[in-house]
């Protein structure tokens, strides 16, 4: 009994602000919200999220940004973290804190450091380039082939630093003999790492390689203060996207809808992660 | 390693030595690496509120520090409270009341944004501190952390505060929370983090200049900017501005940071 008195309050709490929510949404997914209850009109959302362009072009931007993002950060960290572990405790906490600051600082500000590296006329990248004999280089966040990318990288600069500490903690924990035992064989550096090295930590990367995942899933907010989605849609995500729906367009419902699609994204990479963890 | 890890810090440190330059030296070409001739007119023009949209950068700062201050102190004995029960009483439906926290854990919040902000401004909560911090308060996450460090707690020690005639809050008051410190900080930590930078949440609820957290007062900055001509320099004060409060947070608990990321990748 002394049980539901500890949880009661919290769980009270957890009703109204967690679980009623994931039910109101998917309840107004199917709906056209207006004040508290809305009027019902079956899967049409769900149509408008597959027919319309933008959204269409949201969802497979997120994909885009996924496949763009998470190898890209996981083989950088990689190897950062094969070049630091050798190295002494004091150095590696160093550069793992140097690497992580960005993410500590958040996307937002981070974006605003940003604003003005792209920029097109004083920004230094556009001076780099010049430098580099480009004789027009692109208006880096106003060309739809370079908006995205360059959006990806912003996010990679705050996304690695967790991705290094993952993988640092994850080598710290293979057996020194097994490696040893490697070299004994005849193994060189490398043969060591892809063969002995890399396949223990697996699971550790396949579980960091799922919460990067759902990271680039809630991307948003460099898209915001960088370029609005823009320019003709190029850069938006889906929760960019939720964001237009429900605070700019007024399309709550189709916010809704959006939500629950995201809610499965995520639960299917969840799942993903567990299934790889398992696998070990 | 240093290439890179240079690179990743180099946007920070543009920034901030961005913030002290004059318009003048935006322009110039090549970029000045260091300001030739440093001024503090950005600075000034920014924490004076004189800048082209209106900037309470003080206001900011006390309006997060205020949100998360409170969603920490609130959410952490949540967390506490209903992981003791979940790790340490018997009770019907454990099992199903914890999954369903369980299943929520790793749910973005975006997800739930539309009936969140609809139940905000039914209960007249819109553009208040209550409305930024009541959605914040309940942390699956950290109720699942919390569980999980005291479900391995040995027995034993209940037993013995039992037999001594220790009441059900005293278990969990005098054993318990003594015993759990360490777990209560990476919680308290990582929910201040996420507190300060729910940055959608803010802006969703957020509407007058004066209500608004510093991330979002931050951004407001860059947006007044894009519709005129840009004042890089005080936008990059105002970045700079944004950033020190998590760079000192980060610098006095970089241990439990560290140590709260690799606990869930490591142990699984």
């Amino acid at each position: 009994l002394a049980g539901y008195a500890f949880l009661a309050p919290g769980y009270v709490l957890f009703l109204i602000f967690v679980l009623l929510p994931v039910v109101a949404t998917v309840y107004y997914s199917f709906t056209t919200v207006r004040v508290l209850a809305g009027t019902w009109i079956g899967l049409q959302n769900y149509v408008t999220i597959f027919s319309d362009a933008g959204i269409r072009t949201a969802f497979e931007n997120t994909l885009i940004y996924v496949l763009l993002i998470v190898p890209t950060g996981l083989l950088l960290a990689l190897i950062l973290s094969f070049l630091l572990h050798p190295l002494s405790q004091r150095v590696q906490s160093f550069f793992r804190a140097v690497l992580y600051l960005p993410s500590v600082i958040g996307a937002v500000v981070m974006s605003i450091a940003w604003i003005w590296i792209y920029d097109p006329i004083v920004g230094p990248l556009t001076y780099i380039a010049h430098k580099l004999g480009v004789q027009n280089p692109p208006v880096w966040l106003g060309t739809t082939t370079t908006a995205l990318p360059a959006v990806a990288l912003v996010v990679l600069t705050f996304t690695i630093g967790q991705l290094v500490i993952i993988l640092l903690a994850a080598l710290g924990q293979v057996p020194e003999e097994l490696r040893e035992a490697a070299a004994l064989d005849g193994a060189g550096a490398f043969q060591t790492a892809t063969r002995v090295t890399l396949p223990f930590i697996r699971p550790v990367i396949a579980f960091a390689a799922a919460i990067q995942t759902i990271q680039v899933f809630q991307l948003w907010e460099v898209i915001y203060i960088l370029t609005n989605g823009g320019p003709n849609n190029a850069t938006t995500s889906v929760v960019y996207g939720i964001y237009q729906q429900a605070f700019q367009y007024s399309n709550e419902g189709v916010a809704a809808a959006m939500g629950v699609v995201l809610l499965v994204m995520t639960a299917l990479a969840v799942a993903l992660q567990f299934r790889l963890w398992r696998e070990d | 390693v240093t290439l890179i890890s240079l690179l990743d810090a180099l946007p920070l440190y543009w920034m901030i030595s961005g913030s002290f330059k004059s318009a003048l030296a935006f322009n110039a070409i090549p970029p000045q690496i260091i300001p030739n001739a440093p001024i503090l007119l950005n600075w000034k023009q920014l924490l004076d509120g004189q800048t082209a949209v209106p900037s309470e950068v003080w206001r900011w700062l006390l309006n997060s520090g205020i949100v998360s201050c409170v969603t920490v102190l609130i959410s952490a004995s949540v967390s506490c409270l209903m992981g003791y029960a979940f790790a340490r009483k018997q009770f019907g439906g454990r099992r199903v009341l914890f999954l369903l926290v369980m299943a929520t854990m790793m749910m973005p919040i975006q997800v739930i944004i539309v009936p969140l902000f609809i139940l905000v401004r039914y209960l007249h909560l819109y553009n208040t501190y209550a409305g930024l911090i009541m959605p914040l308060v309940v942390s699956p996450l950290g109720i699942v952390l919390m569980r999980q460090f005291l479900v391995r707690l040995p027995v034993d020690l209940f037993d013995a505060g039992k037999v001594d005639g220790c009441s059900e809050w005293g278990q969990f008051w005098r054993i318990a929370m003594p015993l759990a410190k360490p777990a209560i900080a990476a919680v308290a930590i990582f929910t201040f983090f996420s507190a300060w930078n729910n940055f959608m949440w803010q802006l969703a609820v957020e509407s007058s200049t004066s209500m608004m957290t510093l991330p979002v007062g931050v951004a407001s900055l860059a947006f007044g900017a894009s519709t005129g001509g840009v004042n890089y320099g005080v936008l990059m004060a105002g970045g700079t501005f944004g950033a020190v409060p998590m760079v000192l947070f980060f610098v006095a608990f970089q241990r439990y940071f560290v140590k709260g990321i690799v606990t869930g990748a490591v142990k699984g």
